[in-house]
Order: structure tokens, then C-alpha cells, then sequence
């Protein structure tokens, strides 16, 4: 199966500071891949790099590539980058509340995008937001396009940002951590709206969430990062089954469950991300991780398939929670 | 806005003032200007000329020369002497309203912020009422009637910049009351003046420290002004603005008459106003203007 | 919306009256006795008497200020000790002029103030950032008479392009608008840039780059709308500055607007005419603040809903 986008060696500066360092990745035609991590982990700065919207400080390093259909988008123009943007490739953000513009009404704001990617008029465009607003679930939507987004719920504005992102039929969406400023129960709709839609458009998706919760319900891959690289890469099931990497399994542990007991604090992984000054030359988890060994600070463990379709960085994957002995990395290689 | 300036900060805020690039500058002309008020008439008394008003008729109108750095003006009086006496009217003039446009906006705005109801209502119902005309067209007005002279130039322009100490320190102690330490202290019943002395108004003041020398440059533009008119300090008080406006007459032959009070006053503002943003965005780096 | 408006139109009405009653006092406040003062230092005890007849200082202070609030409403704002002629009618020959120094220096003001803001936040850090940024301090400092002064010596009598007094020609107001519009450009230009700066940095114009606008769309449209709230506040502010400093740009141009009526009726003791000046600047005012208040509504939806 050709992949959709591909992502090789991408590496991102922000006032030369590196901050991921060579992440690779492909996503095939209406899959959804889950990059999960926590915050400072670059999963955000990955969508924003290949959206192409860092801002002025960012920059993609040259020898980074990220292809879509492809189509190379590192190194792109400003202008090549806007044929692509909100055409092929669209994005969702973190906080409905603010990424609509106050002083818009909700239906210009999503005609702006059909008229400007399908050249529609504007009598044209203006239905065809209706239309859109309908397909995402907004009721009475011939009301609700002369309204502004201050008059609507957290709910309706990530659904109106959804209407704003498939107006133009895209084949990669990028949905940066869509649920997080959302009630429970809201969270359930927006994610069961985004699979719906994504089977009637056949859209690929990349869902960026710290909660694996999330990736379980939606995705079909997941990659998960840690200090700007990609430190577990599976299907969602078997990751959320067979955690091999420590931290997946620290961040899996912190997820709540039904039928977990109550009484018992959940887990949480100690410490933060080490910002990207400070990463160490070994495991970069290392200094987190209750397995570490002296040679885990030593040299940094290489993305290695390790069983048929599951990667990870790490010198001693868990089997079964359990950390396989030392050396790890010849046996296998 | 209410910014917190704590003790242990405000040491270092002159170090941090002469870090930040703009500030730097205000410091220096602010500087220069309070050495030259200070010390400058001294520094030029020698001979009959360093009186300020010693007229010498003979020497009208002179170029600028050994004796006359700056050259004389219409009366023969030297100009350099003239401008460095000035420089003490005008700093008195917006030192002295300034500050009592200050201690009494201060605690204006704090009763009002602190009392909230009626009191509240009236206070800024005079306080509108006050901004609704321009702040010079007030100071004006009252120069009109008071009659001209440095106390009632004083009052003119401290009366016109009261308004603005007053919203400032309210809007200030309004934020500060929600803060959660402030609360518990009138829940526990301490003594409302209290309250305000210890825990209000100290926070409060930030606010007024950055509105403070953007204040004292607008009131030496007030003063200046009113003197142009000739509704300044009474002649022949060597006021900037006053020399300014004498010098007018002469605009076409002698323009340096104009030029030299001109650029005084301009850079005692200019040194103020940079003062002004500095303070700002070394205490509340939000409003940076520089980053 | 028709609500809000209302309501904000409503609340002027007690600050006109405010006004009113503080130019009243201000006859009143005169130390002395105003109608020997008012009467010059050269008046019979006669004539002294009949100007107090005429001020109507021979009655109570609240029968004085009835009368006084009651011709307000009929439109007049007395009599001119000086020329005799009613200050209304002074003032109506003079405003004109003032009006349109103040809309000249204003409108220069506003284009070349937002276009120094825009830029600066578009560059910002970068030198041009940081010549603009010097150019409005020394805006906000330079006073306006000094300045006045310079340009009539170096575009007047130097260069001859432009007269330097007077109204006679359409060329006359260039000088006095530019000398006034400076101190405006310089607030207007840094609060552009901040706003602006704050705006491009809003998540919304980050979604307009991920929907595929142009760069236009983005600048224009969305973050310079969202720009404008806080831009219009200060221009409104930034009025009342202007009226203030037209008295003295007037004076130094020898342009005819009420600054110059004003300055002469205060050297003559004329003070019904005072008051009147200083009444009309003040409703000027009022009325220019309600109508920056409803802008600010019109464009900002979120002030109108009330939230």
C-alpha cells in the first residue's frame, strides 16, 4: 500500500535549538495514525511542521522530508504551501474558543475556505456552508452560519473547526489534540463524528493526543513520542495490549479504566520531558525509567523491529511488563 | 492592571531599567536634565551675564561666541544662562503637579476602589466628568482664571492629571481586592484602613510607577505650553516654554531662540517618556514595546 | 445591539451636564471679583456694574446657574463682553476651521500611524521595526509649538512651499495639520504595532493559514479586524489630545479655529466666551467618545452581545 503522507528524517529547529530529531512515519489513505506523548514531547511541533505553520522562530531543517501524495512539502514556499493547505491537507487545533475569529460570523468564516479551495461564488459558497455545517452535525445550520462563535458551545466551534477543515475535501487531516478542552461526553461525539467522517470522505487522519485513550477509540496506528523522536511505533491495539517501550507503558498506566479501583492513585510516570538543551546522550527516558541500566545512559537505543510490525527504541523491551535482559540489541540483530 | 513590585525587586529595578535598551536612553537625558537643574547655574556663574535676567541692550541678538555660548536674545540677556535656569522651573512645575496629582489620585482611586458603591459611583461620575474636557484645554482654563504664576500653573496641571492617577489606582486596587490573600484578610475582619495600607495599596502601586514619568512628560508639555501662550510663569522667569514663545517674534531672524528652548524641552520629554515605557516593560513584560 | 446603543447614548446626558456645571463654575472660581477683573483695569465703577448686571453676578449663585443651564438648552451661551456678539455665533464662525485641522491632522494621522504600526509588527526586531518605533517616541515628545515652529522656518520661509499662517488657500492647512497629526501618529503607530502583534499571534489567524489564505487574507482580513478594537480606543483617546493641542497649533499658524478664539478671549477677560470654548470642546469630546464606543461595538460582536 503507497503511503498517503510519508515523513523521513524530519528534524525542527526553533532558534536553533533542535527539538525533534529525524522523525519518521508514513500514513496510508483513510488511516488513522495516533502520535502520542506527552507535552514537550514534539508531537504537536511534528503536525505544525508538516502543515508547514511554525511560527517565525520554527524552522524544518534541510534533510528533512515530508511527502505528501508525493509531493514534497519540506523546503516548499510559503505560496506552494497554501495550494496544499486546506486542499489536501487540513488541520484542527486544541481550542475551539480561540481558533475561530471573534469578529466573523461562523458561516463566512467556512464559505472563505469552499470559495477560496472550489472557486465557488459566494451565493454558491455560502449553501455549500450550510451543507457542511449539517454534514458535522450542527443543527439548524441556515441559523447558525449568521451566528459568531462566542455565541456557540466549545462542542459546536470543534464542529464548525471540522466543517472548516473537510469543506474542501481533503485527504489528510491533521487533528491537534481535538478533544482535549472538551467535556467527557462531548469528547465521544467529536471523535465518533471525525471516524464517520472519515469513512464517508475515506480522509486520513492524524490524531496528536497526549491520551491513549483517545488512539484506542479512533486509531488504527500509533507512534508514540518521547524527546523529539518516535520511541514505539504499532497498530493501536497490540501497543495498548503490549506496551514494549517503558514509557508507553507509563503513559498507558496513567490512563483511567473501567472497573479500575478507585481507591488506588493512578500511576503516573515521575519527572518531566527533558527540554531539548538537556537531553542526555544516552536513553533520553533514562533518567525516568525504572529499568535503566548504566549502559541505557550510555548510548542511545536505535527504532528497531523487534517483532513484526512493532518498532521500538529501547534496549530492553518489555515482554509482558517484564524488561528482557541484557544485550538485547545483538541478540536480536 | 495591577502589577506586584516586590521590595526585594525594587532594588534592582534601576539595574534592570539601565539593561533595557530604551530606558537606558531616558535614563541619560532624564539624568542630564536634573544635573543641569541642579548644578548647571552654578557651573555658569563667573560673570554679570550669569544672572538670568542681567539685560544688556548693547549686546542684543548676539551669534553665538566665547563669551555666549548659545548667544544672547532680544534683551541682551545670555541664553545659555537663560536655558539652564529654566530647566529648574520647569522640573519643579511638573515634579511638584505630578505628585500631587499622584498622592491625591492615589488615594482617591483607592477609596473608591476599596468602597465600591455610591462612593464609587459618585467618584467616577466626577472623574468622567473631568476627562471630558482635553487635559490642556483644563489646565488652560484654569491658568485662565486662577491668573498665571507658578503655584497656580501647579495646580493647573496636577488638576488635570488627576483624573488619570484616579483610574489607574482604582482599576489597580480592584484587581488586587480579588486576589485571594485579600480576601481572607477582610474575612477575618481586619480594619478596612488597614487592609488597604498593608496589603492594597503596595500592590497597587506598580500601576502607578509606570504611569508616573509618562506623567511628568506630559505635564512639562503642558507647562511648556501654557508658558508659549504666555499663560505660564509671569516674565521674565526664564520658563522654556515662555522663552520659546518670546522667541517667536524673532522666528525669521533669529530662529535659535526658538530652537535651543525647543530641543530643551524635547528632551527632557523624550527622556521622561522613554523612562516611562522602560518601567513598563521592565515591570510587566506583556506590554513590551521593545520584544 | 439597538439596546446597547441606547443605553450607552443615554449615559452621555449626565456628563454634558457635568460639563455644563464645571463651565459655570469656572466664572465663578475667579478669585476676586470677577466683573472688576473681567472689566479691565481701566473701567469707571460704572461700567464694572453694569458688566456684573450683564454676567448676572448680581443675583444668588443658583438663580445664576438655573438661567445658566436653561439657555443652554435654548442654544445660547451668552453674550461676548468684548464684541457684544453672541458667543454662540463666535464660536460657529470658528469651529469650522478647527473641524477641519482636526480631520486633517487626524486622518494623517491614522494612515501613516497604522501603516508605521503594521509594518513595525510585521518586522518586528528588524531595523525598520526599530526606526518607526523611534519615530513615534520622538512623535509623543516633540511639542507641537516647537515643531510648528521648525517646519514654518524650514517649509515656509526656507522652501517657500507652504504659507505660514493664516487660512487663505487650500495649501494653508498642510502645515498645521502635519505639525498636529505628529504627537497622534506617534500613540497611534505603537498601539497599531502592539495590537497588531498581539493579533497575528491570535490561534484564529493560525487557522486562516491552515485553511490556505494568502497572505492578505491573513494580514488584512483576520488579524487586522481583530487589531482595529484596541486601535480605535486610542484614535477616540487621541481626539481629545488633538482639541487640546489645536489651541496651541492654531496659535503658532495663526489659523482661525476656537483654540485662537479661546487664547485671545483669555487675554481679553472675555469670559462668556471662555466658557462657552471650553463647553463646546468638552459635548466635542463626549460626542466623539460615544461614537468610538459605537464603532467599537460595530466591530467587535462580542461587545454587542454583551458578553
Amino acid at each position: 500500500m503507497t503511503s498517503l503522507l510519508s515523513v523521513r528524517d524530519l528534524r525542527t529547529a526553533f532558534n536553533g535549538q533542535t527539538v525533534l530529531d529525524g522523525v519518521d512515519f508514513d500514513l496510508h489513505p483513510g488511516k488513522t495514525l495516533g502520535l502520542v506523548g506527552e507535552s514537550g514531547s514534539g508531537k504537536s511541533v511534528t503536525a505544525l511542521s508538516v502543515m508547514g505553520l511554525l511560527d517565525r522562530n520554527g524552522k524544518v531543517l534541510p534533510g528533512s522530508s515530508i511527502k505528501l501524495e508525493g509531493q514534497e512539502l519540506a523546503g516548499l514556499s510559503e505560496r506552494g504551501l497554501r495550494e496544499v493547505r486546506g486542499k489536501r491537507m487540513a488541520m484542527i487545533f486544541q481550542e475551539p474558543m480561540s481558533s475561530l475569529n471573534p469578529v466573523y460570523t461562523v458561516g463566512d468564516q467556512v464559505a472563505e475556505t469552499v470559495r477560496k479551495h472550489l472557486g465557488l461564488s459566494r451565493r454558491a459558497s455560502r449553501e455549500r456552508a450550510v451543507e457542511l455545517l449539517r454534514m458535522v452535525g450542527i443543527s439548524a445550520p441556515e441559523r447558525r452560519v449568521t451566528e459568531y462563535p462566542h455565541q456557540l458551545s466549545g462542542g459546536m466551534r470543534q464542529r464548525v473547526m471540522i466543517a472548516i477543515a473537510i469543506s474542501a475535501d481533503p485527504a489528510l487531516l491533521i487533528a491537534d489534540e481535538p478533544t482535549t478542552a472538551l467535556d467527557v461526553t462531548i469528547q465521544g461525539q467529536i471523535l465518533a463524528l471525525l471516524k464517520e467522517l472519515q469513512e464517508r470522505l475515506n480522509m486520513a487522519i492524524l490524531m496528536i493526543t497526549h491520551d491513549l485513550g483517545v488512539v484506542s477509540q479512533i486509531a488504527d496506528d500509533v507512534a508514540v513520542m518521547y524527546a523529539g523522536q518516535i520511541i514505539e511505533r504499532t497498530e493501536a491495539q497490540r501497543l495498548v495490549g503490549n506496551p514494549a517501550h517503558p514509557y508507553s507503558r507509563g503513559l498507558l498506566a496513567s490512563v483511567p479504566r473501567l472497573g479500575m479501583d478507585r481507591n488506588v492513585p493512578l500511576p503516573s510516570i515521575p519527572g518531566s520531558v527533558p527540554s531539548p538543551a538537556d537531553w542526555p546522550a544516552g536513553c533520553r527516558f533514562a533518567d525516568r525509567c525504572e529499568f535503566a541500566t548504566p549502559q541505557c545512559r550510555e548510548k542511545p537505543p536505535l527504532l528497531i523491529e523487534r517483532w513484526p510490525g512493532h518498532e521500538v527504541a529501547c534496549d530492553h523491551p518489555l515482554v509482558d511488563g517484564v524488561p528482557t535482559p541484557e544485550p538485547a540489541r545483538e541478540v536480536v540483530s | 492592571m495591577a502589577i506586584e513590585v516586590p521590595v526585594a525587586r525594587r532594588t534592582s529595578l534601576l539595574r534592570a531599567l539601565w539593561r533595557h535598551r530604551s530606558s537606558k536612553v531616558g535614563l541619560i537625558l532624564v539624568g542630564f536634565t536634573l544635573f543641569v537643574a541642579l548644578i548647571g547655574p552654578f557651573l555658569v556663574l563667573g560673570n554679570a551675564s550669569s544672572d538670568p535676567n542681567y539685560q544688556n541692550l548693547g549686546q542684543s541678538l548676539l551669534g553665538s561666541s566665547g563669551s555666549h555660548w548659545l548667544g544672547t536674545d532680544d534683551l541682551g540677556r545670555d541664553e545659555l544662562v537663560r536655558m539652564v535656569n529654566g530647566a529648574r522651573y520647569t522640573l519643579i512645575m511638573a515634579v511638584a503637579a505630578v505628585t500631587i496629582a499622584a498622592v491625591s489620585g492615589l488615594i482617591v482611586g483607592a477609596v473608591s476602589g476599596y468602597a465600591g458603591g455610591w462612593v464609587d459611583l459618585v467618584i467616577q461620575r466626577l472623574v468622567d466628568i473631568i476627562l471630558s474636557f482635553p487635559g490642556f484645554l483644563l489646565a488652560l482654563a484654569l491658568v485662565a482664571i486662577l491668573g498665571t504664576g507658578m503655584t497656580n500653573l501647579i495646580i493647573a496641571v496636577a488638576v488635570s492629571a488627576f483624573p488619570r492617577f484616579v483610574r489607574v489606582t482604582r482599576s489597580g486596587v480592584l484587581t488586587v481586592m480579588q486576589l485571594p490573600y485579600v480576601e481572607a484578610a477582610r474575612s477575618q475582619g481586619l480594619p478596612p484602613l488597614r487592609i488597604l495600607r498593608k496589603h492594597v495599596v503596595p500592590n497597587a502601586l506598580g500601576a502607578l510607577i509606570v504611569q508616573t514619568p509618562l506623567e511628568i512628560g506630559s505635564a512639562v508639555l503642558t507647562g511648556a505650553g501654557l508658558g508659549f501662550l504666555g499663560l505660564g510663569v509671569a516674565e521674565p522667569t526664564p520658563e522654556w516654554g515662555a522663552m520659546l514663545g518670546d522667541g517667536r517674534d524673532l522666528l525669521f531672524t533669529n530662529p535659535t531662540l526658538v530652537t535651543y528652548p525647543g530641543i530643551a524641552i524635547f528632551i527632557a520629554i523624550l527622556g521622561f517618556n522613554l523612562l516611562g515605557d522602560g518601567i513598563r516593560d521592565v515591570l510587566d513584560p506583556r506590554h513590551s514595546t521593545s520584544r | 445591539m439597538m439596546r446597547y446603543t441606547l443605553t450607552r447614548i443615554g449615559s452621555v446626558i449626565p456628563t454634558v451636564l457635568g460639563a455644563a456645571t464645571v463651565a459655570f463654575l469656572l466664572l465663578r472660581l475667579i478669585p476676586g471679583d470677577p466683573a472688576r477683573i473681567s472689566a479691565g483695569p481701566t473701567a469707571t465703577p460704572e461700567q464694572v456694574e453694569h458688566l456684573r448686571v450683564q454676567l448676572g453676578l448680581d443675583r444668588p449663585w443658583w438663580e445664576q446657574y438655573l438661567d445658566f443651564m436653561k439657555n443652554l438648552f435654548t442654544g445660547s451661551l451668552g453674550t461676548s463682553t468684548r464684541s457684544g456678539n453672541s458667543v454662540a455665533a463666535e464660536i460657529g464662525t470658528r469651529l469650522p476651521f478647527t473641524i477641519q485641522l482636526a480631520f486633517w491632522a487626524m486622518l494623517i494621522a491614522i494612515v501613516v500611524g497604522c501603516a508605521l504600526g503594521i509594518v513595525g509588527a510585521l518586522y518586528r526586531g528588524r531595523a525598520i521595526d526599530f526606526i518607526f518605533s523611534a519615530v513615534s517616541v520622538i512623535g509623543v515628545s516633540a511639542p507641537v509649538f516647537w515643531i510648528g515652529l521648525m517646519m514654518i522656518v524650514l517649509f515656509s520661509v526656507k522652501l517657500g512651499w507652504f504659507p505660514a499662517s493664516g487660512a487663505a488657500t487650500p495649501a494653508s492647512v498642510v502645515l498645521p495639520a502635519v505639525a498636529l497629526s505628529l504627537f497622534a501618529i506617534g500613540f497611534i503607530s505603537r498601539q497599531t504595532r502592539s495590537a497588531m502583534i498581539d493579533a497575528l499571534s491570535m490561534d484564529a489567524v493560525r487557522t486562516a493559514r491552515a485553511k490556505g489564505m494568502s497572505g492578505v487574507n491573513v494580514i488584512g482580513k483576520q488579524a487586522l479586524r481583530n487589531a482595529l478594537v484596541p486601535v480605535i480606543t486610542v484614535v477616540g483617546l487621541q481626539f481629545g489630545q488633538m482639541l487640546g493641542g489645536s489651541i496651541l497649533t492654531e496659535s503658532v499658524f495663526g489659523w482661525p479655529g476656537i483654540g485662537q478664539l479661546l487664547v485671545n478671549s483669555i487675554n481679553n477677560r472675555d469670559y462668556p466666551v471662555v466658557q462657552g470654548v471650553v463647553f463646546v470642546v468638552a459635548v466635542l469630546l463626549i460626542l466623539v467618545n460615544l461614537a468610538t464606543d459605537l464603532l467599537y461595538s460595530a466591530i467587535d460582536p462580542r461587545v454587542r452581545h454583551g458578553n
